[in-house]
């Protein structure tokens, strides 16, 4: 049975894919102090993936993904992860990443942006580091277009192409034979434009997960944040190419803690009404589909419609709907299964069958006996 | 949209106060406070209040079994708070599956979501848990864990109110041609369920205006994969349609079994007549199992006429005969014979015998050809565990009548007083198993030798089990090398105990070698200073059945019964000699156990008798022997003798009393304490261990020769012993072996 976790982490992204062959591959990494405290409702990430890894006796991860560079997608992850460029991340309990995914930008100087932290830069070095040995990276860019920064950085080009992955493409070391699964790249990717193709760095990754076990395929589409017109240009790039089919999703972890802005670039009063070509991609949904965001409870009242920060509750009012139009299943928010008071990692089970959730929610004296009690006078 | 079944009438108002039956109410709250719940409807049906509610559960997207994430359900409950709440799928698509009820024709099939009974159940019943378990149902269903491979397939067909017994040897009497059935009740007909033997009888006898007498066609179907059980059939074709959908069609077989019977000079024709079908079908199931499924079904026509209604028999030239339609080639059937009524479906069950009461029972084996020397109070509790679990085929052997008394212990009931023990034992046997042969029963003495019924019984047996509770019996056993392996069992004379000695399969170590052995164990086991006290005497284990003064309570004796019958079956599967002792707490009930090493036994030659020791007794006397060195060591010997079979049994050897002389040249033993070490062996023992002579040591590199001080202290003991008259016995230890020694006076 493969499993696709999703680790509640507030506004923020973490997820993991645990195939049936015992390969993890991770992506994004967000612990909040908060979470240290057993009576937040955030989850204690270095502690739960700490735990996953010691039950399989294991301390690394085979792929570790960073989606992009924003700080609730790295956030205290150089404190937790074993780097290969500096010797003072190199305690002995630190997790090691045996192959490290990260998209152009993260390497490229000139994506500095206001919020990255210093962490961000520490990751760039980690993955020119990795870069110039050669081995344990995948930059994810069109090859050419990095070709001038090796050059400038001293790096020979030739000898690390096979490194950079182009949209359109499955990343290499995951097959369907081999792995019963395959990752399609849809971001980073290519934009045509009248003035030519342009490479548009600061995307974060976009991967469509493909499962298919005994012939029974569960596509899980996995995002970093993004925008609607990211999303916009991937239909159109994917239906050039005639690969309508790498739109479908069972498992759509949305972008950007249930943003309107990846639907549309106006948020709507009751619900916000996506742009032809994202309703596009929403209507790939298949039946019995799971969406998941990743992000804060996304409460219906008065109040939400009102806020400006993601989550939106418009948002989610949209992708409700068409999920429901595609025959799906459910809407969950990270922060709010199985209670917005007490979230747990969400897991789902992929296998022959297809999908689900798997149902770990204990319930009566069986809860009762296996949860810390309020204290007693 | 899902087309839904339709059930019951919708309630007015929509409101969970218009509930009457509290159950219904109390799931209402359940469901509204289950966020897999939603509550679509509330509907009556009859005297039942329904809640018509969407579950939805944890299911594969694409699962096999084909079920949603959202299944519409109908909860129905009862105002007859005895009855099961039921839980039906509404949607009209929902998949066969196994573990669903049966219903009346035309109504959802139920969901079998619990294995307990409800009475049982609704003590703890609620109708949270009852929401949990539907959801359980549901997403065990869809992975197919409902029913685990290694679980036996589900039956075929519902189980029927009827149940009918078949005879053992059914397959042979079915495939005869002139034979038909008669079902003789075996319970009062106005109870729910009714149980009857099917016997079967030449036709000829039938030629009356019976009720009871049915034809009886049998057929063999070809294997099918398990499903969920079928319904019931109301028709004839209903039940052929059932079964072609599952690949066993039964029309051609039918009817060329009836053209069968009908072969030569045709059918009888009897008036009233009705027919039992009966089928056999090998039902198998993925994880590789296939169990034999029988089911019958009352049809209500005749052999004869049902062979007319499909054109293949004919009774219009003589109206007393069906016979044969000419048919040429393939057999073509009118459709008539479909509408034929199915009166009852039947279960149909097979006669209690020895391989199936193993099977109930769990064992493989189906155990030695045995036989049961005595047939007491332990003996009958011992042999009704093995008859019942069909293990052995046990004769008989006891010289005993039941007594009055032997009621509050043996297995005898009170038409029995004045009988054989051994005819009880035959009588119960044939209680259980009618029509399997009757052991045999002799009535006496297990080492009666002289009877050559006794003698030919003990040589046909694999395995003889001696209970008889004497000290002879197994002892003359052993000297017999044209016996099978023994093994001797009794209990201690306060019930609390009781012990098993068993032969090597080889008999190299027969009971009276083990016997001694058991001895000594007991005689140095701190836990077993009062095992045999409370015997009355020199019997072997105190009073025997017949003294009315023995005080055992049954439950004591069944308890050990059954723990030997366990033991005796399983010891004897393996090749070793074996000694064992059980221990039962008279007031806790906690039940321990003593396992002994059996040692090889020594057997010497001396003065006429056959000495018989054992490898653990010349350990021990070594050991003493070594422990004094540089000086002599000794003490007396304890051990029993046997006339009958001319033995001395030495059981154990004492160490000096702390009186004795001991030096590099002599020893002379001393008596402080001895008497009373010696008497404490015999209270031990039952009165059978005693004194029987002297051992002792010579110095280092000294064999084990008579010295001229020897022979004088054996004289010296033969004139002691001589007022017993017993021989007197010396065992010398030396440097590398040992010998024996004997005197007799006279």
């Amino acid at each position: 049975m493969h499993r696709v976790r999703f680790y509640p982490v507030g506004n923020g992204d973490t997820s993991q894919i645990v195939l049936a062959n015992g390969k993890r591959v991770l992506f994004d990494f967000c612990h909040r102090s908060d979470g240290e405290d057993p009576d937040n409702p955030l989850i204690d990430l270095k502690k739960t993936l700490r735990d996953e890894l010691k039950a399989a006796q294991r301390d690394d991860f085979d792929v570790v993904a960073f989606t992009h560079g924003d700080d609730d997608h790295i956030s205290n992850s150089t404190e937790f992860f074993w780097l290969e460029h500096a010797g003072k991340y190199q305690d002995k309990d630190r997790i090691k990443i045996t192959e490290l995914w990260v998209p152009a930008g993260m390497l490229l100087e000139e994506s500095t942006k206001d919020n990255q932290t210093s962490e961000v830069i520490v990751w760039r070095q980690e993955a020119r580091h990795r870069l110039r040995q050669g081995k344990g990276i995948l930059v994810f860019s069109k090859p050419e277009k990095l070709k001038k920064w090796c050059e400038d950085n001293g790096i020979d080009f030739e000898s690390r192409k096979h490194l950079f992955i182009d949209a359109g493409k499955l990343v290499p070391g995951f097959s369907l034979p081999e792995d019963q699964v395959e990752f399609f790249v849809h971001s980073p990717f290519i934009k045509h434009t009248d003035e030519g193709d342009e490479l548009r760095n600061n995307c974060s990754l976009i991967f469509q997960v493909r499962f298919d076990v005994e012939g029974v395929r569960t596509d899980y589409f996995a995002v970093g944040d993004a925008g609607y017109e990211t999303f916009e240009d991937i239909v159109d790039a994917t239906k050039w190419h005639k690969n309508d089919d790498r739109l479908d999703w069972d498992l759509f972890n949305i972008a950007h803690h249930c943003s309107y802005l990846a639907l549309a670039p106006d948020k709507g009063e009751k619900e916000t009404e996506p742009t032809a070509k994202v309703k596009e991609l929403l209507e790939h949904g298949k039946t019995d589909a799971y969406i998941v965001s990743s992000s804060q409870p996304i409460p219906d009242d008065k109040e939400a419609y009102k806020q400006t920060q993601p989550p939106h509750i418009q948002a989610r009012k949209t992708y409700e709907k068409y999920l429901e139009q595609v025959g799906g299943r459910d809407f969950l928010v990270t922060m709010e299964e199985p209670t917005a008071s007490k979230p747990e990692v969400l897991e789902f089970e992929i296998g022959g069958q297809g999908l689900r959730l798997a149902d770990k929610a204990v319930k009566g004296a069986a809860a009762v006996v296996t949860s810390y009690k309020p204290r007693a006078g | 949209m899902v087309a839904l079944v339709a059930i019951g009438e919708r309630l007015e108002p929509q409101d969970a106060a218009t509930l009457t039956v509290a159950a219904a109410r109390a799931a209402v709250t359940a469901v509204r406070e289950d966020r897999n719940f939603r509550l679509l409807e509330l509907r009556r049906d009859g005297d039942s209040e329904i809640l018509v509610v969407e579950c939805r559960s944890h299911v594969f997207s694409k699962n096999a079994y084909g079920i949603r994430f959202q299944e519409p359900l109908a909860l129905r409950f009862f105002r007859d708070e005895s009855k099961l709440p039921e839980v039906r799928p509404l949607r009209a698509d929902f998949p066969d599956l196994l573990h669903e009820n049966e219903q009346e024709p035309g109504e959802p099939i139920g969901l079998c979501v619990y294995q307990e009974p409800w009475a049982e159940l609704r003590r703890t019943w609620t109708p949270q848990r009852f929401l949990r378990r539907i959801q359980w149902w549901l997403e065990a269903a869809a992975e197919g864990k409902l029913h685990p491979p290694e679980l036996a397939p589900e039956q075929l067909f519902f189980d029927s109110f009827i149940t009918v017994v078949l005879p053992e040897d059914f397959d042979v009497l079915c495939s005869k041609k002139d034979r038909a059935v008669a079902l003789e009740g075996r319970s009062p007909q106005d109870g729910s369920r009714w149980v009857a033997n099917a016997t079967f009888r030449p036709v000829r006898q039938l030629l009356q205006n019976e009720d009871r007498n049915y034809a009886l066609i049998a057929l063999t179907l070809p294997e099918i994969t398990h499903s969920r059980p079928e319904r019931t059939p109301a028709t004839l074709g209903e039940l052929h349609e059932r079964l072609a959908k599952r690949g066993a069609p039964i029309d051609e077989i039918l009817f060329r079994e009836i053209l069968r019977l009908a072969e030569g000079t045709g059918l009888a024709h009897v008036l009233k007549q009705k027919t039992l079908l009966i089928l056999t079908v090998p039902v198998s199931n993925p994880g590789g199992f296939t169990h034999i499924e029988r089911r019958g079904f009352l049809i209500d026509a005749g052999m004869g006429e049902l062979g007319v209604q499909a054109g293949v028999l004919d009774r219009s030239l003589d109206p007393n005969t069906y016979v044969q339609v000419h048919l040429f080639g393939e057999l073509k059937l009118k459709p008539q014979w479909r509408s034929t009524k199915i009166i009852v479906p039947v279960e149909l069950r097979d006669s209690f015998t020895p391989e199936k009461a193993r099977r109930y029972s769990g064992i493989q084996d189906s155990g030695p050809r045995g036989v049961l020397a005595g047939y007491g109070a332990l003996g009958s509790a011992i042999a009704e565990n093995w008859m019942r679990g069909g293990w052995g085929r046990w004769d008989f052997i006891d010289p005993d009548l039941i007594y009055p008394h032997n009621l509050a212990r043996h297995r005898a009931w009170e038409p029995h007083v004045g009988q054989s023990k051994v005819a009880v034992a035959q009588s119960l046997h044939q209680a259980l198993f009618p029509k399997t042969p009757a052991p045999r029963a002799v009535p006496a003495s297990g080492n009666d030798f002289g009877k050559p019924e006794v003698l030919e019984l003990l040589q046909g047996a694999e395995l003889i089990v001696d209970v008889t509770t004497s000290v002879g019996v197994p002892r003359d056993f052993s000297q017999r090398d044209d016996l099978g392996r023994s093994a001797s069992a009794f209990i201690s004379p306060s019930g609390n105990d009781s012990v098993l000695l068993i032969e090597d399969a080889k008999r190299v170590i027969r009971l009276d070698c083990l016997e001694p052995q058991y001895y000594r164990f007991i005689l140095n086991a701190p836990w077993a200073d009062a095992h045999l006290k409370g015997h009355k005497g020199e019997l072997y284990i105190g009073a025997g059945c017949r003294d009315i003064s023995g005080v055992i309570p049954g439950e004591l004796v069944h308890l050990h019964g059954a723990l030997l019958a366990r033991q005796i079956r399983l010891r004897s599967a393996e090749p070793t000699a074996h000694i064992q002792v059980w221990r039962a707490h008279p007031d806790t009930g906690e039940v321990s156990t003593h396992a002994f090493g059996v040692t090889s036994p020594w057997i010497d030659n001396c003065l006429g008798f056959e000495i018989v020791w054992d490898h653990g007794l010349r350990t021990k006397l070594r050991a003493m022997r070594e422990q004094a060195l540089p000086k002599e060591s000794g003490g007396v010997l304890l051990g029993y003798g046997d006339n009958m079979t001319r033995r001395i049994y030495v059981v154990d050897a004492l160490s000096p009393p702390p009186d004795s002389y001991q030096s590099r040249e002599e020893f002379q033993r001393g008596v402080q304490g001895l008497a009373a070490r010696i008497s404490e062996a015999a209270a031990r023992t039952a009165n059978i261990v005693n004194y029987i002579g002297e051992w002792h040591s010579h110095p280092r590199g000294v064999e084990a020769n008579l010295s001229g001080t020897d022979l004088f202290q054996l004289v010296e003991l033969a004139l002691l012993l001589r007022q017993d008259g017993a021989p007197a016995l010396m065992l010398i230890v030396g440097e590398s072996s040992e010998s024996w020694f004997s005197c007799e006076v006279g």
